[in-house]
């Protein structure tokens, strides 16, 4: 069911913008803001654009950043957690003293200090994003390689004279696959969720481009006159959060029933 | 931690008891009680009139402390303020201060002349460090002394002829000298307080603490919470405190314009510093008595950065300003009341009248472009258009994009960059096109048309032109208004045919304010002295 | 046992150093500095701007300084706020910041760890659900979201708040919600999971066995396991909301320090920004050692691990 309304969502984010009337930076100057109509299914902003040609253009960069972000995350984390889980013993202890210092660094300022020392570039985004979310991703790997590690098929591997990077990346990675995709599906609301907070600092995407937390941050501001501008961006990301989530869980339960509460850290 | 969690729980129920306590000011017994409660703005950065610039400053210091002139609260004229009455010398450089025979500081001592002096010696200091110590290089050796090559504050252009009476010699013949007068870095200190807490360049402000801070302004400051709350009293002392009928003032610091306004909504203030665009619309279509809008001393403009490439050709920028629809711009986007700009000085100040025209004409507009070498747009390349994030910028350079792109078939990227990454692409010329503001100081055309001189430390454009310079020159020796006047039309049209900006449209003061407020009447550099203010209960 | 605790010490220590120097060189990084306005100044007067707050120096210079100055407790003045240090305004925001992070956390706790108990206990059925989709809430409605819509339901449309401030116990009652709901969220699911998992266990099922009631169960046996990840949450959860709360404190127009950190931030108040950081990260350090020595205390097995990487 989530994975149906996520995939209607993400198609709707791709082809959307094709088969639209209005362009999303299309103005009327003189149109200015309207409630949703015949015209515009979502009613136009201040400046005259169609509100619903913005929120499939904006899906896409809210997709975008989410899964960007989330991949960067994603390969400094497995490599991080999964080095150190391998390698145990000083390496590991060290690896993870120094993911902790990180976590004691207050992100949000960091954020703030890297958008502003390196301009507000989309890729910038995505990086400044990961570099926050790695973190957990790398305990998660991290937890999951020390455990396999002892396993039998590994000492075995080791018998055989096989590298220790092949052993590591063919051989156990994919055996603790599971857990990474469930928690991977999990940390993309979490990153849509802080773009939206950037955009809200006024860090987000570059304009006239706009994503679902830009939509909501101006939203906001108009929420008693324009209501409509704020709850159809919000409804879309609600939407895609509630999905992925429920996909997120229905998936971790699915293969690996016993480890829980580790993955909502 | 039994005894703790009772605590808690007794902590919730009092939260959830006092639910009906309603907002934290009631708005009718502060009127009644003559107690104004203000929006203010961000934080002030203190209260040392030296050390600080900007307006919510501005607003408190001048509650305050009083200079030698006092503010017009309806417009332009000169009071008296710690001077009673003035004399020029015919030759414009000799000015003679009267003092009101029972000028007092809030600790009771008579404000003397040696108090300007002191004052004027610190600003002037250059360990001090003060931002505005240039507004005293009028005075003769004024910059001298700042820059040291003169040792000897004797010789600098500022005198006490007696308690009653200081003499101040220019170094020029100044036409506008009296207007900076009222401006706060000029204002006198107290000698004995700011000795007594470290000395003229003790860098803690100990002195400016509720309780150290000694004060000549129709006001004294009673508390001062930062980020909360900073509450101003009525001075006894004060020379005209008879006129003063408000009992207190509270500064309310607000960092969010939304907040404000849905402060001001539920009975919290009496006055808004600003007003978000849209609620401007809101406000204005249920004819709300609440909302005030009224003429600002400003202009807001697109700086060109004329060493680049292609803006390097006048035609170029002539082009952009003719497809520059600013009525529409103003009308259907801002909505409240700006004007569109026909010249980069705003009209009002004293008899001078901009004679230049903007007006919006497409055909020609082409036309140039054309002739530049891009007939519709094509071959232009990309350009940036830089502005500091915010809402409403990025809303207005959204606008400008298009216009462009429609008007001339050319590109715009727009680049948003945070306040202080903002004014350093500026300073090193790193932008093509930025959006800008500047607000008039004081009223003289001068205020606007000196930034444009070549080296001129607000220049940004790259252009200057030696006729201008000369020009601006003249104006500060030229004693007859309607000479000067003159000169300042010749910069103005030299300006508005080279375009290295763009002028869109003149400020105005858009805020709410409560009817119970009087004497609180529109002023083009937006002050209102305090002094002036009062409040009516509405009647039962 | 005393040299594990040590150890965390110094590490703590380093992570410390760490995070100072990284601050520190990142700000200069950043463009434009604190003398910086919208009207140029004479460059003499930048000039001794500069000297006054020793900015002229080489960069590595200042920052031996810098360390050596706060060693012994001094973070300087403040660049922006001229009239104050950076210790004062630290001292003047902490405390709200601090009152504001223990409401919401005692605020989350109350309720994440109710609706946590009540879906947990009723697995499966409409209330897990129930409570569940209240958590997703929480957790997908952005703090700025969130704030306005309390505020314009309870303060504008309802009038029963203020609709800022941090006077009135009332006042109190929509930023401490604003900011504590997404930590309710965290902590009802965390909750929720360990009670379903703990209740699989073979001890819970040998008491529930011998007959002890639901009641005596869930108390005497389910909650104390259950409670280990809450715990373990608690401790980044209690510094996050420390640093986390400037947007519930410009919203609710709140004195604290979050809000002192965001304008030290915007402005490049460069001595606020950083004894900001110092003061916070000294905080979070702190807060994850006691929450790993919380856990040591709780739970002895975890001892034998190495280093005792707990997150």
């Amino acid at each position: 069911m989530s994975l149906w309304t996520l995939f209607a969502l993400m198609l709707l984010a791709g082809i959307g913008p094709l088969f639209a009337t209005h362009t999303f930076d299309q103005q009327s100057l003189n149109l200015g803001a309207t409630p949703p109509s015949w015209e515009h299914w979502m009613g136009t902003d201040t400046l005259g654009r169609d509100l619903l040609a913005r929120i499939l253009v904006g899906a896409r960069i809210s997709f975008l950043v989410g899964f960007a972000a989330t991949f960067v995350s994603l390969v400094i984390g497995v490599i991080w957690g999964g080095l150190a889980g391998y390698c145990g013993g000083k390496i590991d202890s060290l690896m993870m003293r120094i993911a902790d210092a990180l976590y004691a660094l207050p992100f949000i300022i960091f954020i703030i200090l890297l958008t502003v020392v390196f301009g507000r570039h989309l890729l910038l985004l995505f990086l400044a994003i990961g570099a926050v979310e790695w973190l957990t991703m790398a305990r998660v790997v991290r937890g999951q390689v020390a455990q396999v590690r002892q396993a039998e098929f590994v000492l075995n591997l080791k018998g055989f004279g096989f590298s220790h990077f092949r052993i590591l990346f063919l051989h156990i990675l994919p055996n603790i696959l599971g857990p990474i995709v469930a928690y991977t599906t999990l940390t993309i609301p979490s990153v849509m969720l802080l773009e939206a907070f950037l955009s809200y600092l006024g860090l987000g995407v570059q304009a006239p481009m706009s994503s679902w937390g830009s939509l909501m941050a101006s939203g906001v501001e108009g929420m008693e006159e324009y209501p409509w501008l704020l709850w159809f961006p919000a409804l879309g990301l609600g939407l895609t959060l509630m999905s992925l989530h429920f996909l997120g869980e229905g998936l971790r339960d699915y293969l690996d029933p016993k480890k829980k509460q580790e993955l909502l850290l | 931690m039994q005894k703790n969690s009772l605590k808690w729980i007794l902590v919730l129920v009092s939260m959830l008891v006092s639910c009906q306590g309603g907002s934290q000011n009631d708005l009718a017994q502060l009127t009644r009680d003559q107690i104004y409660a203000v929006g203010n703005g961000s934080e002030i950065s203190g209260l040392d009139p030296h050390r600080v610039t900007g307006v919510p400053e501005d607003h408190v210091i001048s509650t305050l402390f009083e200079g030698l002139i006092g503010e017009d609260p309806k417009g332009l004229g000169l009071l008296p303020g710690v001077a009673q009455s003035w004399r020029i010398s015919k030759d414009g450089k000799v000015y003679t201060f009267e003092f009101q025979s029972n000028a007092k500081w809030s600790n009771g001592d008579a404000v003397v002349p040696e108090d300007f002096v002191f004052a004027w010696k610190r600003l002037l200091t250059r360990d001090l460090g003060a931002e505005y110590a240039y507004l005293l290089f009028h005075l003769k050796n004024g910059r001298a002394f700042y820059d040291g090559s003169l040792k000897d504050f004797a010789q600098v252009g500022v005198k006490a002829l007696s308690p009653q009476s200081l003499e101040v010699t220019l170094e020029h013949p100044t036409p506008f000298f009296l207007e900076i007068l009222k401006f706060y870095p000029t204002y006198p200190l107290h000698r004995g307080s700011i000795e007594s807490f470290g000395g003229p360049l003790a860098r803690d402000g100990k002195w400016t603490q509720p309780g150290n801070l000694v004060s000549n302004g129709p006001f004294q400051l009673a508390q001062w919470d930062l980020n909360k709350v900073l509450v101003a009293k009525a001075n006894p002392h004060y020379w005209d405190a008879s006129m003063v009928r408000l009992k207190e003032i509270r500064f309310y610091p607000i960092d969010s314009r939304q907040t404000e306004e849905r402060m001001f909504r539920s009975g919290a203030l009496h006055k808004t510093e600003s007003l978000p665009l849209h609620k401007v619309e809101a406000y204005r279509s249920e004819n709300s008595t609440y909302l005030r809008i009224e003429p600002y001393l400003g202009i807001f403009y697109y700086m060109l950065n004329t060493a680049q490439k292609p803006l390097n050709d006048k035609r170029v920028r002539q082009a952009l300003s003719l497809a520059f629809d600013r009525k529409g711009f103003v009308e259907h986007l801002l909505k409240a009341g700006q004007k569109p700009a026909d010249s980069f000085t705003p009209p009002g100040i004293g008899r001078y009248v901009p004679k230049t025209q903007l007006p919006y004409d497409v055909d020609r507009a082409r036309q140039l472009l054309a002739e530049a070498g891009y007939p519709g747009g094509k071959g232009f390349p990309s350009i940036e258009l830089l502005y500091n994030s915010g809402e409403e910028h990025r809303t207005m350079s959204e606008a400008v994009q298009q216009m462009w792109l429609k008007n001339l078939g050319i590109r715009v990227e727009l680049v948003n960059q945070d306040w202080k990454v903002y004014l350093a692409s500026r300073k090193q010329g790193k932008y093509t096109i930025a959006r800008a503001s500047w607000i008039g100081d004081y009223m003289d055309p001068g205020t606007f048309l000196e930034l444009f001189v070549k080296d001129g430390g607000n220049n940004f454009t790259g252009w200057s032109n030696p006729r201008y310079s000369q020009w601006l020159k003249e104006t500060e020796v030229e004693m007859k208004e309607e000479r000067r006047n003159a000169l300042f039309e010749k910069m103005e049209a030299l300006l508005m045919d080279e375009v290295p900006v763009i002028p869109v449209y003149y400020y105005t003061r858009a805020y709410l304010l409560r009817p119970e407020v009087q004497g609180h009447d529109p002023q083009l550099l937006d002050r209102h002295p305090a002094k002036y203010l009062w409040l009516k209960p509405p009647a039962p | 046992m005393i040299q594990w605790a040590i150890r965390r010490v110094l590490q703590g220590v380093l992570v410390l150093g760490f995070v100072i120097s990284l601050t520190f060189f990142l700000i200069r990084l950043a463009p434009g500095g604190p003398f910086d306005r919208d009207r140029n100044l004479p460059a003499e007067v930048q000039e001794k701007l500069l000297e006054t707050y020793h900015l002229d120096q080489p960069v590595f210079q200042q920052y031996t300084n810098y360390l050596g100055r706060i060693l012994h407790g001094d973070l300087g003045p403040s660049f922006i706020r001229s009239d104050r240090s950076v210790n004062q305004l630290i001292e003047a925001g902490v405390w709200i910041t601090f009152e504001l992070g223990v409401y919401a956390l005692f605020y989350a706790m109350v309720i994440g760890l109710t609706l946590g108990i009540w879906a947990g206990t009723h697995e499966g059925t409409w209330q897990d659900r129930l409570a569940m989709g209240m958590s997703l809430l929480g957790m997908g409605l952005p703090s700025f979201l969130l704030g306005p819509l309390l505020v314009w339901i309870f303060g504008m449309k309802l009038g029963w708040v203020p609709v800022s401030g941090w006077d009135s116990p009332a006042s109190k009652i929509l930023p401490v919600i604003t900011l504590g709901s997404v930590y309710a969220s965290y902590l009802a699911r965390l909750m929720r999971t360990g009670i379903v998992e703990t209740q699989r266990e073979d001890y819970i099922r040998t008491a529930r066995a011998k007959g002890l009631s639901e009641g005596a169960i869930l108390i005497g046996h389910t909650l104390r396991t259950a409670l280990i990840p809450v715990m373990n949450f608690l401790g980044p959860a209690a510094a996050a909301l420390l640093s986390g709360s400037f947007v519930v404190e410009t919203l609710f127009q709140i004195p604290g320090l979050g809000r002192f950190y965001v304008q030290a931030a915007f402005n490049r108040d460069y001595t606020m920004i950083l004894g900001t950081t110092v003061f916070l990260s000294v905080l979070v350090v702190t807060f994850n050692m006691l929450s790993d020595f919380l856990q040591m205390a709780m739970n002895p097995r975890i001892r034998l691990q190495e280093g005792g990487d707990l997150s």
